[in-house]
């Protein structure tokens, strides 16, 4: 099974109207860590992801979700 | 500037500095004959660079900056890339040292010199990977 993590970062950031670098600080990141996790290179920890989801003011199942084939 | 934009800056001087130390330690292997290595001078010079390349991998390396910088500089996602250079560390050692193994089987290298050939290899591999991937990952 392979399973990859879909994301909607980059369009609750733009909601906000946040830069990367923006939302990086909020949540105490570097702007590399936000950029890969929009990117869906990097699969951020629980505590990061629930850090964004509330800079981001969301769920954090909104914004993550997997995306799995068989 | 805010640390996000130090933390940038400072992790793209990092990479680079990465790359440069993997550069020191290729033109090292290259320019040190075998039988120079036995010298005080020449072992100082590569246990000196071999300390510095390994400490540029480590969370150490960034002493200087404000601690606030620091900690972006070594957040989760740093920590991702420093496992992954770590993991093809591993394999370039397996690797070198099997290629070493085959090719040596007549030749009767020094064991310093095989020791320094597979230090370089894995210690260069953690190097460049480590730099891609924070290079990349700032694109």
């Amino acid at each position: 099974m392979n399973e990859t993590l879909l994301n909607t970062l980059k369009d609750e950031r733009e909601r906000l109207g946040l830069t990367q670098a923006a939302l990086a600080e909020r949540v105490g990141v570097s702007r590399k860590t936000i950029n890969t996790v929009e990117n869906g290179v990097f699969v951020p920890s629980t505590i990061l992801a629930l850090k964004l989801a509330a800079v981001l003011e969301r769920p954090v199942e909104a914004l993550f979700r997997i995306s799995g084939s068989r | 500037m805010s640390n996000v934009q130090r933390a940038d800056a400072k992790g793209i001087q990092r990479a680079i500095i990465c790359y440069m130390m993997a550069g020191v330690l290729l033109l090292q292997a290259i320019v040190i004959r075998p039988d120079q290595i036995g010298s005080l001078g020449r072992s100082s010079m590569w246990v000196a660079t071999i300390l510095m390349a390994g400490l540029c991998l480590t969370p150490f390396a960034g002493w200087a900056v404000p601690r606030g910088v620091r900690r972006l500089l070594n957040d989760e996602g740093t920590r991702q890339h420093r496992m992954i250079a770590m993991t093809a560390a591993f394999w370039a050692t397996l690797l070198s040292a099997s290629v070493i193994t085959l090719l040596n089987a007549g030749a009767n290298l020094p064991v310093m010199q095989i020791v320094r050939l597979i230090v370089t290899a894995s210690l260069g591999a953690a190097l460049v990977t480590f730099a891609t991937l924070e290079l990349r990952a700032g694109r």
